[in-house]
């Protein structure tokens, strides 16, 4: 009766009280992913970027610097995708999957949040380096990277994920030695390859809205 | 009397060491049942894809010499496969933490270490398993193609040492800090730490980081003409053994927590691994890069260096034979064609090389400075006029660029290198050429190099009078057979200075 008599306030309350439920929940969705421990090696990231990448283009005089620069800094965005692809990994199984209605919400936040923490982190990793390529080519190779590396949480679950990125990580570094022209292969290609960026943000998008629905394979248990 | 009284002791085996076989035919047990129940094979696919991609791939392009077939274990059979082993090995080294059962597999008959052992011993396995199969795949598809000498042992040796040791570091990072990021950070980690290393050490011509496994692009001919000194292979394997042992050690004493016996015990492996490391880091640190291979003064042995006995392969039906080692019998004719026009301006003529030899590159007197250690840098191809045991002269070769005959800069450069040399031994062996000399030596340089000769090759060479290239015109236009006919009647006149250069044709 009072809510009848009282409305507004009642639905204000009300609808602070779903606010501060749903930070919550994602609150402890984040924790479930162990998100912040995520967040701490992503970050740490950056500087080992930042030392990689300065160390061999320090290598002054040596035929190869340029494409062992590009290499390292392939390798440490393969590890932020790594540790993007793990984090994603749900603990829970179908459990979890039966239970939360707001489940796909949760983890294209999640998954956004943690891109957007990695892409952050390598963005401040070739700050000031003289990164080769550029600093926008790093973003885009690591959203590639993050592409595949959820795409395999999706499809073989996050203890396996970080497969993916590794492998490709395989792939990219014979691209950059002998010079692929192929978008496929985005490391190889300069800032202004269209089909380059293309691949490489459309695998994240379509890789996120993959995770989205789905979620993360199941085949393995925690 | 009660019944175990009348059981009979066996003899000549004492308790002790029948309870150690028992502990170990258990542990054998143990790991046949992990290797039976492990997920390591799951890891055999994306191995053989990155197998197939980068290493079959690459090494398919490589010359057919062992010592660059055998290269590819280092530099791609290991960064495929290690990181990824290091993965599968940390997840499975998790396996008790994942899946609760820790305090579980604390009331079992056996100590933590002996079964996380058997753990890591089939996780070890099933990575030697794979890498075995690669290091056979890549050494029989060589041996299609090699047609001289034997494949090298101690690179498998070395790298699967190396496997072994990834392996194991994934497995205890694993065991020690289980969590969902160690598997992910054991593989990209240890990649990482392999390519910052081999960026150090692939331009170092000393030091520490030479203890790496995937420290260096071997040079073309090494294992050719000499071999390879095993210094370095044998501190390397003995360090990546001992970090193995650490690795265990480690396992063992974070395994042993309740046990004061096993903790001592792992105590003293860890120390033993230890010792074996730092010992071995010491004696890298003192490697230099030699002629033929990496040499630890300590260990290098001097009969080492002695050169391997090889038949060469040579031309056939030329007046003057150019050889070349068997495992480049494939660059024959290229590097018969590179030496065809200088040969055929001196051959008959006296002090002409009996014959063209490769040798070993790093044989060859090199210069130190000038346009010719710069052309020698970018080439990678020199020459030089030796005498046989005999007295005869010889033109000797060598290069370090499988392309050298497919590559016009390289050849142009080889012969502009070796006609001066050649003909100046001709012409002038005594040095201070004359005016007819210079004459004839500029003629015949032109004739065989294709080009006219180029004053400002050798700094200290005065550039011509006009005279001097008047005459040489005239002499380079006379037909060669003309000309050689001329030579081989006049040489002797020529070289003791009795010609003018009115007198030349």
């Amino acid at each position: 009766m009072s809510t009848l008599i009282h409305g507004e306030p009642a639905v204000r309350s009300s609808r602070v009280a779903t606010g501060a439920s749903l930070a919550r929940l994602f609150q402890l969705h984040l924790t479930s992913r162990r998100v912040p421990t995520a967040a701490v090696a992503l970050l740490l990231c950056a500087p080992l970027l930042q030392w990689a990448v300065r160390s061999a283009l320090g290598q002054t005089g040596i035929a190869g610097a340029r494409v062992s620069a590009e290499q390292l800094s392939l390798l440490l965005e393969a590890v932020t995708a790594a540790v993007v692809s793990a984090a994603l990994h749900g603990p829970f199984g179908e459990s979890e999957k039966i239970a939360g209605r707001r489940l796909p919400w949760l983890r294209l936040t999640t998954a956004l949040l943690l891109t957007a923490l990695a892409l952050g982190a390598v963005s401040l990793g070739v700050l000031g380096t003289g990164q080769p390529l550029g600093t926008y080519v790093v973003v885009r190779d690591t959203a590639g990277l993050i592409g595949i590396g959820v795409a395999c949480t999706t499809l073989v679950g996050g203890h396996f994920a970080w497969t993916g990125p590794a492998a490709y990580w395989v792939v990219g570094a014979y691209a950059l030695t002998d010079d692929w022209q192929t978008p496929w292969t985005w490391p190889a290609r300069p800032g202004d390859d269209v089909g380059a960026a293309v691949c490489a943000w459309g695998f994240l998008a379509v890789s996120l809205l993959a995770i989205t629905i789905f979620g993360p394979g199941q085949r393995t248990h925690d | 009397m009660s019944a175990v009284d009348t059981v009979p002791q066996r003899a000549g085996r004492p308790d002790a060491a029948r309870s150690r076989l028992e502990s170990i035919r258990i542990l054998l047990r143990l790991t046949l049942l992990e290797l039976r129940r492990s997920p390591m094979p799951l890891m055999l696919p994306l191995v053989a894809a990155l197998f197939w991609f980068d290493a079959l791939r690459t090494g398919e392009n490589l010359p057919a010499i062992w010592t660059q077939r055998a290269a590819i274990l280092p530099d791609h059979v290991l960064p495929d496969l290690g990181p990824v082993a290091a993965g599968m090995a940390a997840w499975v080294g998790g396996r008790e933490q994942r899946r609760g059962i820790g305090d579980l597999a604390q009331s079992t008959a056996r100590p933590a270490w002996l079964r996380r052992l058997a753990g890591w011993g089939a996780a070890t396995g099933w990575t030697l398993l794979a890498y075995a199969a690669c290091t056979a795949v890549i050494y029989v598809l060589a041996a299609r193609v090699v047609n001289w000498g034997g494949p090298p042992v101690w690179p498998v040796v070395v790298i699967g040492l190396a496997v072994a040791a990834f392996c194991t570091t994934g497995f205890v990072a694993g065991a020690v800090l289980p969590g969902r990021f160690t598997a992910p950070l054991a593989a990209l980690g240890t990649l990482l730490v392999t390519v910052m290393i081999f960026q150090s050490a692939v331009h170092a011509a000393s030091g520490w980081v030479l203890i790496s496994p995937d420290n260096s692009v071997p040079q073309l001919d090494w294992g050719v003409f000499h071999p390879v000194p095993p210094d370095l292979p044998i501190v390397q394997a003995v360090f990546l053994l001992g970090f193995v042992v650490v690795l265990l050690g480690v396992l063992g004493v974070f395994s042993s927590v309740r046990g004061a016996q096993l903790r001592r015990t792992a105590s003293t492996v860890l120390a033993a691994g230890l010792a074996a490391c730092v010992a071995c880091l010491a004696l890298a640190a003192t490697a230099v890069r030699g002629n033929y291979g990496f040499d630890i003064s300590l260990l290098h042995d001097a009969a080492s260096d002695r050169p391997i006995p090889y038949t060469p392969v040579c031309t056939q039906g030329s007046a003057i034979p150019v050889c070349v080692h068997p495992v480049f019998s494939a660059d024959l004719a290229g590097a018969s064609a590179a030496f065809a026009p200088l040969l055929a301006e001196v051959a008959g003529l006296p002090g002409a090389p009996t014959r063209v030899m490769q040798i070993d590159n790093a044989d060859l007197p090199l210069p130190d400075a000038g346009p010719g250690h710069a052309d020698f840098t970018r080439f990678d191809a020199w020459s030089t006029l030796a005498a046989s045991p005999g007295g005869a002269p010889v033109l000797e070769f060598g290069f370090g660029d499988p392309y050298t005959f497919n590559m016009p800069g390289a050849v142009s450069n080889l012969r502009d290198q070796s006609v001066p040399l050649v003909i100046g031994h001709i012409v002038a062996p005594n040095g201070n050429p004359g005016p007819a000399q210079q004459a004839v030596e500029r003629a015949l340089i032109q004739k065989a190099a294709g080009a006219p000769a180029d004053p400002n090759q050798d700094p200290s060479t005065p550039p011509p009078t006009a005279a001097v290239a008047a005459a040489a015109q005239r002499f380079a236009a006379l037909p060669s057979a003309q000309s050689h006919a001329w030579l081989v009647a006049d040489l002797d006149q020529l070289r003791s200075g009795q010609i003018t250069l009115e007198e030349l044709p």
